[in-house]
């Protein structure tokens, strides 16, 4: 489970807002990436990939 | 004289093109419905009836002079209300836009008003397109016209409910991570997640610009194809628009399912409620009795496909927001707060990673498509839920549940048909989806009216 201070921290640093009552819902949330993030380790070769990003074809031809 | 409130576009408009149906008179008849049952299920946050009896006379001058446009001329739609409407608030269901007045439409409005069509109003979505409930307690929150203490759906569940409701004909939505399919199963119509730049996105709020697609939502799949028409095609103001030649997409909506080789990825067989699991074995049955070739395949790639779409969604979703995020948190909702702020909190790694992911799914999803010509697998793994107290809670556990059967579309941007699979056991609508290669939406659509023909939900609308 990610820490709470950890995300208090980590919103203060962006200049975000913290509500105490976010906190768990946050957890939450953060929990859910953490779990599903260990899918990843199925792939040992991700790294083969190169990630997709949104690229502008007309602009950098 | 026939009712004419559940009545699809397609056998609308044939009534309004030799006049024994008037546009101002289906109009006027629609908003007469609004009127009395959107109070309750609030499907729109701003009604037009002025304008949309405006639209409507004049599409009806037009056709009396012999002018008729299409399919579309005459045939009442709602907007969802994050496409930008020119002189019309658009408030993408937040707080935030609660006064903003765009000065030009998305294209997609341009194109559906271009055919003739008449925008009754815009209509209500979870707050920002980023929540799967239907739940705004801005604007209301919009109620399942099956059981109104169930949601509809989100995050274009105003879209879906008035379909299922009468409350328009047709209806535009958006979808980055499954917000057109996801309320069209929950409500038992018809929605398409198109592929990633057939459709413009241009004017339309951004949710995750990478993941973000508008698309066509109906009661019927024939009025899906007709929408599409319309919709898809080259826009130059959006970067990611698709350059290409447009396909007739009600041509081959008669050819059937016999000799169609479909996909069943053992990845969407898992976690499914019962209910789900049972209709899903049953259209599995009904669609070999078509003729239809279907096996299970496995796709273990779709598995990253959670991490994937909260890593991007949250990611691009907090980048759009930072600045209202710092300025007006308090202007959020609780549930769409804490998932940007997560977003936020998300790293760049995570967020390439996530990337390199897509990449693999994108392969994945290719490699499948050598050996099947279609994917299937139920829309969501979950019936409708029931509205609970915590409803901040149940968006994010509504979207934990879902974002694995629904993001994968998103991801590797392929177009994806959503259509009811049958009722479950409290007499709610459940979903399936059928999953094509890119800008297979012509042969997505044959497949989607051969299943409509055995009329999946076993009830007409308006009995609901």
């Amino acid at each position: 489970m990610v820490y709470a201070h950890y995300i208090r921290q980590g919103l203060y640093n962006q200049g975000l807002p913290v509500y105490e009552t976010d906190i768990p819902f946050i957890q939450n949330i953060l929990y859910t990436v953490e779990q599903a993030e260990s899918s990843l380790g199925a792939f040992p070769y991700l790294n083969q990939e190169v990630p997709i990003t949104v690229v502008d074809k007309e602009l950098m031809r | 004289m026939t009712d004419i409130s559940f009545l699809t576009a397609a056998e609308l408009g044939p009534l309004i093109k030799s006049r024994q149906l008037s546009p101002v008179e289906l109009t006027k008849h629609t908003l007469n419905l609004m009127e009395t049952i959107d109070p309750i299920l609030h499907t729109y946050i701003t009604p037009l009836p002025e304008l949309a009896l405006r639209q409507a006379r004049k599409a009806e001058d037009e056709i009396m002079r012999g002018e008729y446009a299409g399919p579309l001329h005459g045939i009442p739609i709602g907007i969802k209300d994050n496409y930008f409407t020119k002189g019309i608030r658009t408030t993408a269901g937040s707080k935030l836009f609660n006064n903003f007045i765009p000065n030009e439409n998305a294209t997609a409005v341009d194109k559906l008003l271009g055919a003739g069509a008449i925008m009754l109003g815009k209509q209500n979505l979870h707050e920002l397109a980023a929540g799967s409930t239907g739940t705004n307690p801005y604007f209301g929150t919009t109620r399942n016209p099956w059981k109104i203490n169930h949601m509809p759906g989100g995050s274009s569940g105003g879209g879906t409910a008035s379909l299922a409701a009468g409350l328009a004909i047709l209806a535009t939505g958006t979808d980055t991570f499954g917000s057109i399919r996801l309320p069209a199963a929950m409500c038992g119509v018809y929605g398409l997640k198109a592929t990633y730049g057939l459709v413009s996105t241009y004017g339309i709020f951004p949710t995750a610009w990478s993941l973000d697609t508008s698309g066509p939502m109906a009661r019927s799949v024939t009025d899906l194809a007709l929408m599409l028409q319309v919709m898809a095609g080259y826009d130059a103001k959006d970067p990611a628009s698709l350059n290409m030649p447009i396909p007739d997409y009600t041509e081959n909506l008669n050819k059937g399912i016999s000799g169609v080789k479909i996909g069943i990825p053992t990845y969407y067989l898992e976690g499914l409620e019962p209910d789900v699991e049972q209709l899903f074995k049953n259209a599995i049955a009904t669609l070999t009795s078509l003729g239809a070739e279907i096996r299970e395949i496995e796709i273990p790639e779709l598995t990253m496909s959670t991490f994937s779409g909260y890593a991007i969604v949250g990611g691009e979703a907090s980048a759009f927001h930072e600045k209202w995020l710092k300025d007006h948190a308090e202007d959020y909702s609780t549930d769409i707060r804490t998932f940007f702020l997560a977003g936020a909190l998300s790293n760049t790694p995570q967020y390439v990673k996530a990337q390199q992911a897509r990449r693999k799914m994108v392969k994945a999803f290719d490699r499948a498509f050598h050996d099947v010509d279609i994917l299937l697998g139920p829309t969501i793994p979950i019936t409708t839920p029931a509205f609970q107290e915590n409803w901040v809670e149940q968006n994010l556990d509504v979207v934990r549940r879902c974002m694995p059967f629904t993001s994968p579309v998103n991801l590797t941007g392929t177009p994806s048909l959503a259509v009811p699979m049958g009722l479950d056991e409290n007499g709610l609508p459940v979903g399936m989806q059928f999953i094509g290669k890119h800008l297979s939406e012509k042969q997505l659509l044959q497949v989607g009216h051969a299943w409509e023909r055995v009329d999946p939900l076993k009830i007409s609308l308006k009995r609901i």
